[in-house]
């Protein structure tokens, strides 16, 4: 198994305020990684400075063998086209249809001919379980969970190494939010990408996580899948994952 | 490198060697390879895998357009030679494979879409007018119950709107002044009539440029901030938590701005009178030799105080008119972030489209009425 993230010593300040305190994990290829924590415990932060929107004190993050300190700018452009994310929102460009999304990373980084872009778009957007119908709407004009579900299609259009998905199934009824895991899941074992989830969700932490690490109290308290969490003796963890 | 290669079997028998890379950077600027495989029709044929190293999402993809097209045209067509996971990664695409639906709505230039047009037009009046009529309806509601008027919120508008922008409206009101007298001095030398500056300048800067100047920035400033407040409220669902409160937005939001440039339009105008008056006297005094005095006696004799009286006067009209398109268009916004833009705009043209149609009618009845 080959470590496609390789997290060591991680610290991160806001001014004064210590948020992360050596913070130390790897990620295998093809795992589905869980970043859990109660609110504030700077799960969104962690992922922010994977995805290189915000910088870490001291430490190092290396990704796909790149070591993210003093990376250059063209590594960490091609860096970024090896992964893909999917914000909590979605974050579709609301000027532009949902099959203009999903076309936009093929258009910009390919120079494939557009018909065969425009063919793949559409595939990728039955791959995410939405119908023909939708492509020509526009971002405002869906749900919660189909922007969702273009965002994830977006992110599928150049076929990333790693991706990353903060809090995916938030604001989801239940049953949409087991598809979505369950569709997670059977994308991976269908591309073989790696994925790392923020989440707080108790399903998708039971039904798709293979590994997670829990913060607590700036530390990783946890690292290990959920068979392991729910057996062992710490009366945080037990909370978190509400075991009685 | 080759992708693919034709061997004829027999007449109808061919096959099709896939090989080498499938990916992204290999079919880039290929103009599609199905037109080399394009004309084939009632033929069968076996695609051949062997010599195939990698496929991607965009070469699964386009070697199922080439499958799809040869199937369309009546072909049979077998896969041989697949290694175990390019077939699970092609029957995966497979099963997710579609074509671009048909857009139903084409948005050329039609009869139809002038109807649609004119249709539309017809309805947006309607609904500026009930706009209008909900926003009487509220201060009819104020004039009944006073204490209910947003005091706090009318004066931080008036802050915002009107006092914040003084200083920009003094200064272009005094360039104008300056640039209209400069402009004409020449002329009126020429037929030795140059006290008549005073006459021409500073009538024309009470009359028409002081309230229009102003009234332009003002809907430039207020009209677009007022939209894009309002419209952002909407969009983030404050307006329907109000409402659900029982909180009149009308009464919150609506009409503090509205008031708020009808109070200050006349002040407003006014300070851009004395500062237009003041470059007109500039440029009199060192252009034509025109002394304090003598600006001052012309302007008493000459001038009736109506001509100040009639800019002071419009200006509520401005600013009511302004402040009520402002809000207006900031009620419209719906679901995206994009109509915001799209509406800020819309407001600063219609405020000062309207404010010039009402310029020019005022301007029309006065005159026949002789003021």
């Amino acid at each position: 198994m080959t470590k496609v993230i390789k997290v060591e010593n991680i610290v991160t300040k806001f001014g004064n305020t210590l948020i992360h305190d050596d913070l130390s994990f790897s990620i295998q290829k093809g795992e589905i990684f869980g970043i859990l924590g109660g609110s504030g415990a700077g799960k969104s932060t962690l992922l922010r400075q994977l995805i290189m929107l915000q910088k870490f004190q001291s430490g190092n993050i290396e990704i796909l063998g790149e070591s993210l300190r003093g990376i250059s700018h063209k590594t960490a452009h091609k860096l970024r086209q090896k992964w893909a994310v999917l914000f909590q929102f979605g974050a579709l460009y609301s000027s532009l249809t949902v099959l203009e999304n999903i076309c936009l990373p093929l258009i910009e980084y390919t120079k494939l001919p557009i018909g065969l872009i425009e063919n793949m778009a559409m595939t990728k957007l039955t791959m995410v379980g939405l119908s023909s119908e939708s492509a020509y709407l526009y971002p405002s004009e869906l749900s919660g969970g189909m922007k969702k579900r273009v965002g994830l299609a977006r992110a599928l259009a150049l076929d990333p190494e790693l991706l990353f998905l903060d809090e995916p199934t938030s604001g989801l009824d239940p049953s949409s939010a087991e598809a979505f895991d369950k569709l997670i899941v059977e994308l991976r074992d269908m591309l073989g990408f790696s994925v790392i989830i923020v989440t707080h969700d108790l399903d998708t932490i039971k039904s798709a996580l293979d590994r997670f690490i829990v913060l607590q109290n700036k530390k990783i308290c946890f690292d290990g899948n959920y068979e392991a969490a729910i057996n062992s003796d710490m009366t945080f963890l037990k909370d978190f994952l509400k075991v009685t | 490198m080759q992708r693919i290669k034709i061997q004829y079997l027999s007449a109808i028998d061919l096959k099709v060697l896939i090989a080498n890379d499938w990916t992204k950077e290999s079919l880039a600027n290929t103009n599609s390879i199905e037109k080399d495989i394009g004309n084939f029709f009632d033929k069968t044929i076996i695609f051949d895998f062997s010599d195939c190293l990698t496929i991607d999402s965009a070469g699964a993809v386009e070697i199922l357009r080439i499958k799809n097209r040869l199937i369309k045209d009546r072909c049979s067509v077998e896969c041989v030679n697949v290694d175990e996971d390019h077939a699970k990664l092609l029957s995966f695409y497979q099963k997710n494979f579609r074509d671009k639906p048909e857009l139903l709505s084409k948005k050329y230039f039609s009869i139809e879409g002038i109807g649609k047009w004119i249709i539309d037009g017809f309805k947006g009046s309607g609904d500026f007018l009930s706009f209008v009529g909900e926003m009487l309806f509220a201060l009819l509601k104020l004039i009944l119950s006073p204490w209910n008027f947003r005091f706090t919120a009318l004066v931080k508008h008036i802050d915002t709107s009107a006092i914040q922008a003084i200083g920009i409206i003094t200064i272009l009101s005094f360039l104008i002044g300056l640039v209209v007298a400069y402009q004409s001095a020449g002329y009126l030398t020429k037929i030795g009539a140059d006290i008549f500056i005073v006459d021409l300048s500073v009538m024309s800067v009470f009359r028409e440029l002081s309230p229009i100047i102003t009234a332009i920035l003002i809907a430039a400033r207020s009209a677009s901030s007022f939209t894009a407040e309002i419209g952002t409220m909407k969009i983030t669902e404050e307006i329907d938590a109000m409402r659900t409160m029982g909180l009149d937005p009308f009464v919150f939001l609506v009409i503090p701005r509205v008031f708020a440039l009808i109070i200050t339009m006349p002040f407003l105008v006014f300070a851009a009178d004395m500062a237009g008056m003041t470059g007109a006297y500039i440029v009199s005094h060192f252009q034509l030799g025109i002394s304090l005095n003598d600006f001052i006696d012309r302007m008493y004799l000459e001038i009736s105080v109506n001509e100040l009286y009639v800019g002071l006067a419009k200006s509520p009209i401005y600013g009511a008119i302004i402040g009520v398109v402002g809000c207006y268009r900031g009620f419209q916004a719906t679901g995206s972030t994009d109509s915001i833009g799209k509406l800020t705009t819309k407001s600063v043209v219609s405020a000062l489209f309207w404010v010039i149609i009402c310029d020019a009618i005022i301007a029309v009845a006065l005159t026949k009425l002789g003021i």
